[in-house]
């Protein structure tokens, strides 16, 4: 344990790992005796009393917004849409979105409530870490989602 | 008073006290890491980098 003289300046660092993947906000904060203890710049004046001091870094996160774009045809059907294994929006049609973390979303288009046909709702999944930096990014935030269905396929029933 | 040279010291020893430095993650990528530092004029027993 690091002992240091009363009154005197003691700094305090961190550096990151070169490796890292995340990236971070970062602040500083002291206690003396159990009561806040005034940091600047990193360093403080020792008081006469034992301090501790903690380094927080929190992951800076961005929203990711999945957009359903159906192209080409007329098409009724519905689609969850989800961010890392979450629906951010159930049963939408074209137009539809939904982005993490909010539950925003809206209809047009083909969206037209759910015409008996649940079971033709697709999962449209997208594999994105949502720290800034945390990689594999599949779908970047802001970026279009788009399916084209085949054309040679069967009605959908309802 | 002795019949010798007298030499009398006063002896000032300064105060110290403990420095923890603590790491503390929101949000992190697993594998990330960090190293801490503590130094100062007088400061003494800093371990080496942790993280």
């Amino acid at each position: 344990m690091a002992t240091a003289s009363v009154g005197s300046t003691v700094n305090l660092a961190e550096t990151l790992g070169v490796s890292n993947v995340g990236s971070y906000t970062a602040s500083l904060a002291c206690t003396a005796g159990g009561s806040p203890l005034t940091v600047t710049g990193n360093t403080i004046t020792m008081p006469n009393a034992a301090v501790t001091c903690t380094f927080t870094n929190t992951g800076v996160t961005n929203a990711v917004t999945v957009i359903k774009d159906l192209a080409g045809f007329n098409d009724p059907g519905l689609f969850n849409l989800l961010v890392n294994g979450t629906v951010v929006a159930p049963n939408v049609g074209d137009g539809g979105q939904g982005t993490s973390g909010n539950d925003q979303r809206r209809h047009h288009g083909n969206g037209d409530g759910n015409r008996g046909n649940r079971h033709h709702s697709r999962q449209l999944h997208v594999i994105a870490r949502l720290r800034s930096g945390g990689l594999p990014l599949t779908v970047p935030a802001n970026s279009r989602c788009r399916r084209r269905p085949s054309p040679a396929r069967s009605p959908i029933r309802g | 008073m002795p019949a010798a040279g007298v030499t009398c010291t006063f002896t000032n020893t300064r105060l110290t006290n403990s420095v923890t430095l603590t790491k503390s993650w929101v949000s992190a990528v697993p594998g990330d890491t960090t190293a801490l530092v503590i130094s100062g004029d007088q400061v003494t027993n800093a371990a080496g980098p942790g993280h």
